[in-house]
């Protein structure tokens, strides 16, 4: 069986089988795309076909040279590359940041440092039944996060599952793919209400009328629902996370008694906020510049906007199509070393492309789910160098 | 005296959203397969904003944010509210965003939404690969 690393599931039970095809069995779409992408593991300097070595050398150089560099991304990568990568930003003092800067960094922060109450997978799998879907669409961002985990398998104190046993909540903008298993459970909230519906399901949950825009009865059933429920679980977007005071929003939940897991999207985002947490005392946003600092001015996008980066390393990222376009200009201006296993626009963009390999399929590794159980990856191919491999080169190199 | 205008701007408030299908084909077939391109290029609309701004399914329509015009194809969907408009999120999408504020807002944007007889870029121009 291999480990997919799609999303941050990690759904560990996928079979591949081989006849004149590739088969990708058990996976949704999005993981079986990863198995079956063909890659050419051509690395390239200045756009043209280079040895491992050659990249390698001219990386150290662009890295080196640099006054200002900038690491972005270690995300989808394996814990042993993050160490490697966070060694080497404090080796040529650069700046730290990776995508949960703009996304989900806020509510993960809650969960690593225990303000909220979390818990993980399994226990959801074996022990909720209210589930709560806010501003996010499992069912697009997360495939099989509701037919393995949360909503419709059995588990140990759920046995009879979603016929009975479960309760599927969600409050979006729009009815989603998700809001539609939710049925009567879901409530549209218009962009920006969400401390609006908190505040109602709060009085509502407290046995009074709420004061509210929202439809009055929808909210009192939703809120006796999860009032009553036993072992209710909030899955975080980026929908709830933009649209509240993140310090409101972990008074609401404790007040309320709700778990809380942040619908991390990167297979590995949450093992590198856990590590720079621990050795560092920070989850991103950092700079090694001068000591160690973190703040708000060494985020990947005041660090772009600002122009200040001159020269970056992407490792397991795609910013030049993640980031805002206005925000990603600066990157076609620096020379940008990038490690990832596809012909990405970041590696078109960049002056050294390194093509290594996905965790799980050509590389070993450790990775963290986004509930901070540790999986243990293997690799089903050969051929491949790993990002842990080449970032101990380059820091060897400079 | 007042001119009819025939084709009324769209004004809405943009979202982005994740897709697995456009997911999958980015990872299977890459980032600039037309498959990705047609499933990413893409704006979801609701049937009365499509009718009422005289845009009818699978039309290229031009939308601008204060951070950047972009061009791609209207969908009619029953999963968007009236006065929305719901893209995948990815590149084309990403033009709209803006980065001026502490964090890019991906989930709320006002738009303008209009016709058009320009064609959805590749990805490799409309990122200037």
């Amino acid at each position: 069986m291999a480990v997919c690393t799609g999303c941050s599931l990690l759904c560990d039970d996928i079979e591949i089988t081989e006849d004149e095809e590739k088969h990708v069995h058990t996976a949704c779409r999005k993981g079986a795309g990863l198995f079956l992408e063909v890659n050419d593991k051509k690395h390239k300097v200045d756009g043209n076909e280079a040895s491992l070595n050659e990249a390698i050398e001219t990386a150290a150089e662009v890295l080196a040279g640099a006054d200002n560099p900038l690491i972005y991304g270690l995300d989808n990568t394996t814990c042993e590359a993050q160490q490697q990568g966070l060694e080497l930003a404090r080796e040529v003092g650069a700046v730290l940041d990776d995508t949960s800067s703009f996304c989900h960094g806020p509510t993960l922060q809650l969960v690593l440092q225990g303000e909220v109450k979390s818990c993980t997978l399994d226990e959801v799998r074996d022990e909720a039944d209210v589930l709560v879907y806010w501003g996010c669409d499992p069912v697009n961002s997360h495939p099989r996060h509701m037919s393995r985990f949360s909503y419709f398998p059995r588990g140990e104190k759920r046995q009879h599952g979603y016929e009975e046993d479960r309760d599927a909540i969600c409050f979006d903008v729009r009815p989603s793919d998700t809001a539609k298993i939710c049925k009567d459970n879901y409530l549209q909230v218009p962009p920006g209400e969400d401390m609006e519906l908190m505040s109602a399901l709060r009085e509502a949950a407290s046995g009074k009328l709420p004061k509210t825009g929202f439809d009055k009865k929808k909210v009192m059933k939703i809120a006796q629902k999860m009032k009553k429920a036993e072992y209710p679980v909030v899955f975080g977007g980026l929908g709830l996370l933009h649209s509240v005071e993140i310090d409101e929003l972990k008074s609401f939940l404790n007040d309320m008694s709700l778990r809380f897991m942040p619908m991390v999207g990167h297979y590995n985002m949450r093992g590198l906020n856990q590590l720079l947490l621990e050795e560092v005392g920070h989850i991103n946003r950092l700079s090694f510049k001068d000591g160690v600092e973190s703040g708000a001015e060494y985020s990947v996008v005041n660090q772009l906007r600002e122009e200040r980066p001159d020269a970056v390393l992407v490792v397991g990222a795609d910013p030049v199509v993640s980031l805002p376009r206005g925000g990603a200009k600066h990157l076609h201006d620096v020379p940008m070393v990038t490690l990832d296993p596809m012909d990405t626009p970041t590696c078109r963009a960049s002056k050294v492309a390194i093509h290594t390999g996905r965790a799980g399929i050509g590389t070993a590794g450790t990775v963290v789910r986004m509930d901070g159980e540790e999986v243990e990856m293997e690799a089903i191919e050969d051929g491949w160098t790993s990002d842990e491999e080449v970032l101990k080169m380059i820091r060897e190199a400079i | 005296m007042k001119t009819f205008i025939s084709a009324p701007k769209l004004e809405a408030t943009l979202v982005t959203r994740r897709d697995v299908f456009q997911a999958g084909a980015r990872e299977e077939n890459g980032h600039y397969s037309e498959e990705y391109r047609r499933l990413t290029a893409v704006v979801e609309l609701s049937e009365r904003d499509m009718k009422n701004s005289k845009i009818k399914d699978e039309d290229t329509v031009e939308i601008s944010s204060p951070a950047g015009k972009v061009v791609v194809e209207a969908h009619r969907s029953e999963k968007v509210p009236k006065g929305m408009a719901v893209m995948p999120n990815g590149p084309w999408a990403n033009v709209l965003i803006s980065a001026n504020g502490p964090r890019p807002e991906y989930k709320r944007v006002e738009v303008k939404i209009k016709p058009t007889d320009r064609e959805v870029l590749a990805l490799e121009e409309l990122l200037e690969l």
